[in-house]
């Protein structure tokens, strides 16, 4: 099996089989552009560092003989997939900045299964918070006034029980 | 020329927003700062006018803006009349760093007339005389439009440098390919948009028909569809621009930025009502995006992600949506804990007195019934009598959930008080029924934004002076011992927004399949030793016929644990519900 070399943002390179490196749309497209002869040269993923890249391989590597998704997205398989897989779900037992590293690295190399577990890792994060938690969970700063927020607050009063 | 002494059209930010209010536009809508250069695909002809105001209020800054027919040769403007043309092209002017624009040809279709003159009944030629010391002749010539646009235009925009008037515009290859390039190249290496297209509100086709393959690709993954008003980047925004000060959430020890798209799958993974409640709440650009991304639109509005709704919108069965439902149940939730029932303190011994009340009760609206269903049965043969099937249905869906099964389960609960975690609230009926109200009417706007069903069935129009005499037997001695009238305002008012809601969502276009509303079937056996308080109480067996024959339906149960949860029964629930209380067959 053919391999080849990536070069993260650190400039670190990291040797991965094809077949591994094709789970990203980005890397295949790219392999395909220049006729898949990338041996000797290292594909320069700029926005990726070394760690991250890591953790990225890592589940391409344990979902490299997953199926390919159905051409018809639309259909039923993105409904049954609500739950997370087991490994996945440990794979994302990391601290947050590395969460969000990893998914905007899938979103970047356009790997859409490894964005989607990221995003419900995320969204299960969120469920159940007040807006008060979910702005700490993520460091965001309440921008809205007193009267911006009290408006809010008004329209949404039939959701609290 | 000298445009300081002219009066000028520009408008304010707080005036855009006025404007944008008062076409029901909402505000929040995203501002890209930092694109420069904007490629606007019209649908046909020149951009419509909320197109205009949408570029304007999106766009600020823009330097370049080319206005483009996806598909017409004949690419000019049909206004019969040149004011609103006019006045729709001197909106460009507001935008204020403008250095090239390329607009269609103000060509003027001309109505025929008897005089002869091109545009009859206009009055208002002096309208341009009063703006820009311009005088129309009647039979303004063409030249004539364009010299006036370009001088305005110049006048207003100091940095202009280029107007160019297109017409029998087409792509030419070097043209495409050029921006080809330039975008996708921004788009997977830079990380940096200065440009994007957009496509008007019109235009309905499959992304503009290119000739090759490998284009039509691109038209797809870089182009950005925008429906005024929402817009919506598929780029990613630069990491450095004042542009991520307006999408970023940001905070000292912010995480790293993450795009807006992403944060829009983030919250396309969260239930419905999380998203409009708390995630809306979290701060502005959330608000934004939840109230302006197309996906997030819907989904805040349906529970359905926009591929899933439009799908079921195009299935000839209409769905329930699971907002509608969610939001039932929490109604329905609140109504208990305020007005009937108390959680969960379970105490004292049955009060034998409310048990003969609720029993009272029950058996009178039991000996009602039956005259009322065969009233309903009745008005299949009046002369009109749509718009009274539809308020029966409506209320049956909306109120005799309502009183039906909390008369019920109250006498219920009264009765298997011992083993029930509930225990009923011994109010007043004025109180319950106020409760009631206040409920109602603070559902009311939340519910007149949720569709009911994907697709809806034709109502008739519900007006206030409507006679509902024929309904105290309905339900009203449930409720109202005073025989006051059974419909109050709120519950009208609920009714109305609700049909409102449902009627609203599809124009009545021709050739639509349409949904009417046919019979209401009781199915009232019931053996009372199978029913405990958690079992499911009350089935809505929504029927959706076409042309007569039963084409889907879907049911409703309101049962469980929390005896207030609303879902969608499934089919070994139905089988076992003949011995339940209540089973209504509506047929939508």
């Amino acid at each position: 099996m053919s391999t080849i070399k990536l070069l993260s943002s650190d400039n670190a390179e990291l040797a991965v089989d094809k077949e591994v490196a094709e789970r990203s749309i980005l890397i295949k497209n790219m392999l395909e552009d220049v006729g898949g002869d990338m041996s000797d040269q290292a594909i320069p993923i700029p926005n990726v560092n070394e760690a991250v890249l890591r953790k990225v391989i890592e589940w391409c590597e344990h979902h490299k003989s997953d199926p390919p998704p159905p051409a018809d997205e639309d259909s039923d398989s993105r409904k049954k997939s609500t739950d997370i897989e087991e490994w996945d779900q440990k794979f994302m037992q990391v601290d947050q900045e590395m969460l969000f590293e990893i998914i905007l690295a899938a979103n970047y190399l356009d790997i859409k299964p490894l964005l989607d577990v990221g995003c419900k890792t995320v969204a299960n994060m969120i469920k159940g918070k007040s807006p008060e938690e979910i702005r700490k969970t993520f460091n965001i700063q309440n921008d809205f006034t007193p009267e911006e927020e009290d408006q809010i607050r008004r329209e949404n009063e039939w959701a609290e029980e | 020329m000298n445009g300081k002494d002219l009066p000028r059209l520009v408008a304010t930010d707080e005036e855009v927003r006025n404007k944008l209010a008062i076409a029901k536009i909402p505000t929040g809508t995203v501002i890209f700062l930092n694109i420069k250069k904007l490629y606007f695909v019209s649908g046909r002809y020149e951009p419509l006018e909320t197109e205009f105001e949408c570029i304007i209020y999106g766009f600020p800054n823009l330097e370049e803006l080319c206005c483009y027919d996806a598909e017409n040769k004949d690419y000019c403007s049909t206004h019969t009349e040149p004011e609103p043309l006019l006045a729709k092209y001197m909106r460009i002017s507001q935008l204020k760093n403008l250095k090239s624009v390329e607009i269609p040809w103000p060509k003027l279709k001309r109505a025929e007339s008897a005089d002869g003159s091109p545009w009859p009944g206009s009055t208002s030629y002096e309208w341009a005389s009063t703006l820009d010391n311009w005088k129309f002749t009647k039979h303004v010539e063409l030249d004539e439009l364009r010299t006036w646009v370009e001088q305005c235009l110049a006048r207003r925009l100091p940095r202009l440098e280029m107007i160019q008037f297109s017409g029998f515009k087409r792509f030419d290859d070097t043209e495409l390919n050029a921006r080809r390039r330039m975008i996708s190249n921004l788009f997977i290496w830079d990380r940096t948009v200065a440009t994007c297209t957009i496509l008007g509100r019109e235009y309905n086709h499959p992304v503009y028909q290119w000739d090759t393959k490998e284009d039509q690709l691109w038209a797809s993954k870089n182009t950005v569809l925008v429906e005024p008003p929402f817009l919506r980047l598929s780029q990613r925004p630069s990491q450095k621009s004042e542009q991520e000060e307006i999408l970023q959430p940001t905070g000292p020890h912010s995480v790293k930025f993450i795009p807006p798209e992403i944060v829009e799958q983030i919250l396309l993974e969260l239930p419905a009502v999380a998203v409009i409640s708390s995630c809306r709440r979290v701060c502005k650009t959330w608000k934004t995006l939840i109230e302006t991304t197309p996906n997030l639109i819907k989904y805040s509005t349906t529970g359905l992600k926009l591929d899933e709704y439009e799908a079921a919108r195009t299935h000839p069965i209409p769905k329930i949506t699971p907002l509608a439902l969610e939001i039932l149940s929490i109604f329905w939730k609140r109504l208990a804990r305020n007005g009937f029932i108390e959680i969960p303190q379970a105490t004292s011994a049955s009060d034998s007195t409310i048990k003969a009340k609720a029993m009272r009760t029950f058996n009178r609206f039991n000996e009602k019934r039956n005259r009322v269903y065969s009233r309903i049965f009745h008005y299949d043969e009046d002369d009109d009598p749509t718009w009274r099937l539809a308020c029966l249905i409506t209320i049956a869906v909306l109120t005799a959930p309502i009183v039906v099964p909390f008369s019920y389960l109250k006498y219920r609960i009264s009765e298997s008080i011992d083993q029930s975690p509930l225990k009923p609230l011994n109010r007043s009926r004025k109180k319950v029924r106020t409760t009631v109200h206040n409920l109602i009417e603070e559902f009311a706007p939340i519910m007149a934004k949720v569709p009911l069903t994907t697709q809806y069935y034709i109502v008739a129009d519900i007006q206030s002076r409507t006679n509902f005499n024929f309904l105290p037997d309905f339900s009203a001695d449930i409720f109202d011992k005073n025989r006051q009238y059974p419909i109050s305002d709120s519950y009208f008012s609920i009714i109305k927004a609700l049909t409102a809601a449902v009627h609203n969502c599809t124009p009545l276009a021709a050739g639509n399949p349409r949904y009417y509303p046919l019979t209401v079937i009781p199915v009232y056996e019931f053996t009372e030793e199978r029913v405990t308080s958690t079992e499911p109480i009350i089935l809505f067996h929504l029927a959706y016929t076409k042309y007569g024959e039963e084409v889907g339906f879907q049911r409703l149960v309101f049962s469980g644990n929390e005896p207030f949860d609303v879902r969608i029964g499934n089919e070994k629930e139905y089988g076992g519900m003949h011995y339940l209380v209540n089973y209504y067959r509506v047929a939508l």
